[in-house]
């Protein structure tokens, strides 16, 4: 397939004016046991850009993301952060250096109240010694403003996130990572479980962030939610790099055609049209239109 | 006809139990010069040497790690050292800290005893329709068995075809207590019961014999004045380890039945416990089993009595009895009856005398 | 934080009050402690009416200060079992150390003649030990914390039982027997002793009632206001996001354990120096009654959902249970039956509230 590092090189410099990405894998690869989870992958993102890493399921995605997010280390390969190498501890040792993950499971407490979850990790205090406590009205009151903000209205400071819609508890994780002052924000398959009216709001809030002066990794097998927002697109399939190109490199056809492996689907289109059995031919003909309605056909 | 043996071998088991108690409080385990004239064989020997060398006895129970079946074993492992004898084993079917005793592991125990051909045995007949057939068993082979604490009954005595029982008839002991509270006027009687056994409740039923009510201990609600006798089962978890918390039941007893002014306590834990809680009633209290708390309580007059079942002796008297038997071949002790081992009232005025075995752990 | 933002108004102030002023009513009904208050009122009148006392003297301070002493033996404990239960995490050793603790007391008080409050720090720091051994095996090795707490619930027990027969010449209570042992009167006015003794009731109410109190303020202001305890709801509601979030959920597990173990050894302390003696296997069976309390004061047997005042509450039930059938005159068994019913009541309603919790409100 097109490597198209070296040309897309140029078109970083040229794009950003020579700036440090923000984070960036360089050739990371992974490996669990005899399974390549990642082979030779790289990626960068800058500040107030949005990169999308597309890939079906299997393609390595949450792999990419624990390595970003620094639950595991690669390898191969190396991160960069603000363009030092760095070997994260752990979670929040990425964490510490700006880098939030909002992950597909949202690392939310559904039996925790909004406020509690919404500063998990990060509560604010009061007090000093055996007497500091939470500020538990404060933490309420900027929860309430930042949630707010995404249009959500919390009304009971004890609801609980259970109550909370899927696009909400999205909204709530995403306005929590921004808060805490990430630098680069880490969305794994945000809009993979909302409808289309939620999903609208997530991307919304995806360009603000961006917006914002952040930098935003956004993961997602739907090139559909991907194109409207992203400036660079990653794509993954099975641990390796199908491809890396920037928003004026490419058109949503061929993204989504790539994603949707066209080219397998027309080479099994023209197998089966070989075949002498009438209704094989059937099923050929049906593939092949798939094929070219999956390339033509907008979300 | 009964009675009338019974009440000789009560009167026998008394006056060796009271020489043992002496030589065992003076001499423990070192060699010292036996005591007076009517002194049994067993306290000669134990000053001059090993006679029982050779002997093997096992001692099987169902008992526990507890309070009771350590002065027990205690009793049986002094006897065979005086003796010379080999206490092969000391068993308690319940010692793995279990609910209750396992009756089949107990019955096992007893046939490998008689498959390893030991000298004779020491055995509580905890299940007797289990056992009696593996003991007789032991008789058809030769093995005298002593039976102890459980089974001292003289059909089971039969049926196993044991030499005699040495044991301490629960009801005996509550009505020697009961006896005991009707000298002190303080009639109205509740017995504390601290956890599920028959055992207990013969005791109980035997304080109501004793202060003349009856055979049986009443349940329910105490009446305002006595002579009678009123049950209270205590229900807080695990109740005579957790003596402080039962209490609490005993004490709430006392608040809502003011006539009472005498408490039996059947286990010396919850004995202390409640002389330390001090009724406001001031009731006479009781308890069965010794230690040193109840031996200081009994000293400064905070407690009224306590029942000693003796159960030392439960462990000391099979050993000798089944040496006696080795020895002379054949010798018969208790005429087909329970040799008792107590009960033995211990007040204010005899406890400086039990003192040295409480210390020792033989009491 | 944010510069602009997305074209969206916050609600208007006005209705804001409105619904503040509903909602203080319904968030009081969805506390998870309702259900234990509305079970221990029924069970207080229940007994105020089933009083066979001349002098009904289940209301009065005897009924009063009776209650709450078995309470406060229980309570003491079920409160950090109840914050570890909402934690995520079982500790079944924690009634078999509160014995274990009064016997270390009283074998260094009473045998060995170690300075009563010098005892007291040896004892507080074998209980931290426990703790952390319960504590690192449950983290490291993953294994359930039920099984891994029942191990140490039978190595305590044989250790406890074996050793005092061992140390005490064969019988299974260890008693003070000296005249004034140094330390022990101070200590035992600290923790064994009673308080507003009176005419009408001179024994007094049980000091451990000020340390049942003590525990439950600590406890229930740890979890509901101190970042510990927002920890502590992480780790029992999901532990693998609490971690994502960074949260340290091996360290907060820990400390819960050792809180348990110390709680244990409180109420050892209070036993020691009530009774001046100790009895091999004390403690064990109140194990499952911490829990009881706990799931009774409405925390979640899986985790995450829970408070401490219900564990309180809990306890108390339980204490008014053992008591209030001796003075309704009810033959003592029917306690068990009577506290089945309760739990399964109390845990219905606590599940009714929790599922409320969780609805999605559109």
């Amino acid at each position: 397939m097109n490597e198209t590092t070296g040309g897309a090189t140029h078109q970083k410099a040229a794009n950003t004016n020579g700036a440090t990405p923000a984070l960036e894998v360089r050739s990371v690869s992974k490996y669990f046991g005899s399974v390549n989870a990642l082979e030779d992958v790289s990626l960068a993102v800058y500040a107030g850009q949005v990169t999308c890493v597309l890939g079906d399921n299997g393609a390595g995605k949450s792999t990419l993301i624990k390595i970003l997010s620094g639950v595991h280390s690669p390898d191969k390969g190396e991160v960069l952060c603000d363009g030092e190498t760095v070997n994260f501890a752990g979670p929040r040792d990425a964490r510490a250096r700006g880098i939030a993950t909002v992950f597909q499971d949202l690392a939310t407490v559904p039996l925790m109240s909004v406020w509690r979850n919404f500063f998990l990790g990060n509560e604010p205090t009061r007090g000093w010694g055996p007497l500091q406590r939470m500020d538990v009205k404060g933490a309420q009151k900027i929860m309430r403003e930042e949630m707010s903000k995404m249009g959500i209205d919390v009304r009971d400071p004890d609801q609980t996130v259970g109550t909370l819609s899927g696009g909400e508890r999205q909204a709530m994780a995403i306005a929590r990572a921004v808060y805490f002052g990430a630098k680069v924000l880490i969305l794994d398959e945000p809009t993979s479980a909302l409808g289309v009216r939620q999903s609208g709001i997530v991307l919304k809030y995806v360009i603000q962030a961006r917006s914002m002066g952040r930098a935003v990794i956004f993961i997602t097998h739907n090139p559909h939610h991907a194109y409207p927002v992203g400036d660079r697109f990653v794509l993954l399939k099975r641990g390796r790099m199908l491809g890396s190109y920037s928003k004026a490199e490419t058109t949503l056809e061929q993204l989504t055609s790539l994603m949707a492996g066209g080219a397998e689907l027309e080479e099994l289109s023209h197998e089966l049209q070989r075949a002498a059995d009438p209704e094989l031919k059937e099923v050929a003909k049906e593939l092949a239109a798939d094929a070219a309605t999956e390339a033509q056909t907008p979300a | 006809m009964r009675r009338l043996s019974r009440t000789i071998g009560i009167f026998a088991a008394l006056g060796v139990a009271a020489l043992l108690v002496a030589a065992c409080g003076s001499s423990s385990s070192s060699n010292n010069t036996s005591k007076g004239g009517t002194t049994t064989s067993a306290v000669n020997i134990a000053a001059s040497g090993k006679p029982c060398s050779g002997y093997k006895f096992a001692l099987i129970t169902h008992g526990d790690n507890g309070s009771f079946w350590s002065v027990v074993y205690k009793g049986a492992k002094d006897a065979s050292a005086d003796l010379g004898c080999t206490l092969t084993e000391t068993y308690g079917s319940q010692q793995q800290g279990q609910a209750e005793p396992d009756d089949n592991a107990e019955n096992a125990q007893i046939q490998d005893a008689i498959n390893a051909h030991v000298n004779g045995m020491a055995v509580s007949d905890h299940d007797p329709s289990l056992m009696n057939p593996t003991l007789a068993k032991a008789a058809a082979a030769g093995i005298p068995v002593v039976l102890l604490n459980a089974g001292c009954d003289d059909t089971d005595i039969a049926a196993t075809k044991a030499l005699t029982c040495v044991g301490q008839p629960e009801t005996l002991a509550g009505t020697a207590a009961g006896a005991y509270f009707k000298t002190l006027g303080a009639t109205n009687v509740l017995c504390v019961i601290h956890q599920s056994g028959q055992n207990l409740l013969d005791r109980c039923n035997g304080i109501a014999t004793g202060l003349g009510v009856g055979s049986q201990c009443k349940t329910g609600s105490a009446p305002s004045s006595g002579p009678a006798c009123t049950e209270l089962t205590l229900s807080t978890p695990n109740a005579a380890s957790n003596p402080q918390q039962a209490i609490s039941q005993v004490t709430a007893y006392l608040q809502t039945h003011t006539g009472i002014n005498a408490v039996m306590t059947l286990n010396n834990a919850i004995g202390t416990a409640l002389v330390t809680s001090a009724p406001a009633s001031k009731p006479k209290i009781a308890t069965f089993d010794l230690n040193s708390g109840v031996q200081a309580d009994l000293t400064n007059g905070s407690m009224a009595f306590a029942i000693d079942q003796q159960q030392y002796l439960q462990g000391y008297l099979p050993i000798v009895f089944l040496y006696l038997y080795n020895k002379d071949h054949g010798q018969s002790v208790g005429g087909g009856t329970t040799v008792a081992s107590g009960p033995l009232v211990v007040t204010k005025n005899n406890v400086s005398k039990v003192a040295a075995a409480i210390a020792a752990g033989q009491d | 934080m944010s510069a602009t933002s997305p074209p969206i108004a916050t609600p208007p102030a006005a209705a804001d009050e409105r619904l503040v002023q509903i909602s203080r009513l319904t968030r009081t009904l969805r506390r998870p402690e309702l259900g234990s208050l509305l079970a221990a009122l029924f069970v207080f009148i229940m007994f105020a009416i089933f009083d066979s006392s001349s002098n009904h003297l289940w209301l009065k301070q005897t009924g009063i200060a009776a209650w709450t002493q078995q309470a406060a033996f229980f309570g003491i404990v079920a409160v950090p079992v109840g914050l570890l239960m909402i934690g995520g995490e079982f500790d079944l050793s924690a009634g078999v150390m509160t014995g274990v603790t009064a016997i270390v007391m009283a074998l260094l008080v009473g045998k060995w003649h170690v300075n009563t409050w010098i005892a007291i720090l040896i004892t507080l720091a074998f209980a931290t030990a426990i703790g952390l051994i319960n504590g690192y095996i449950v983290v490291l090795t993953k294994l359930p914390s039920f099984i891994v707490t029942l191990a140490t619930f039978f190595v305590l027990r044989g250790a406890s039982t074996g050793g005092v027969l061992l140390l005490n010449s064969g019988s299974t209570q260890i008693t003070v027997t000296q005249a004034h042992p140094p330390g022990l009167s101070s200590a035992k006015s600290i923790f064994g002793s009673s308080f507003f003794s009176s005419g009408s009731l001179p024994s007094g109410y049980s000091t451990a009632i000020l340390w049942f109190i003590g525990v439950t303020i600590v406890g229930t202001w740890v979890l509901s206001r101190t970042t510990f305890g927002n920890w502590i709801f992480a780790s029992g509601g999901d532990q693998n996001a609490a971690r994502n979030t960074g949260v340290p959920v091996n360290r907060t597990k820990v400390l819960l354990f050792v809180g348990t173990a110390l709680a244990a050894a409180l109420v050892g302390i209070i036993s020691f120096t009530q009774a001046s003696s100790a009895v091999s296997e004390q403690g064990v069976g109140y194990e499952f009654f911490y829990i009881i309390a706990a799931v009774v004061g409405g925390c979640l047997l899986t985790g995450g959902y829970g408070s401490a005042i219900g564990a309180a509450l809990g306890a108390c039930i339980i204490g008014m249970a053992f008591e209030g059938v001796i003075y309704a005159g009810w033959d003592s068994s029917w306690d068990f039956a009577f506290l089945g019913v309760i739990l399964f009541l109390a845990v219905v309603v606590n599940t009714l509230i929790y599922r409320r919790a969780l609805k999605a409100r559109r």
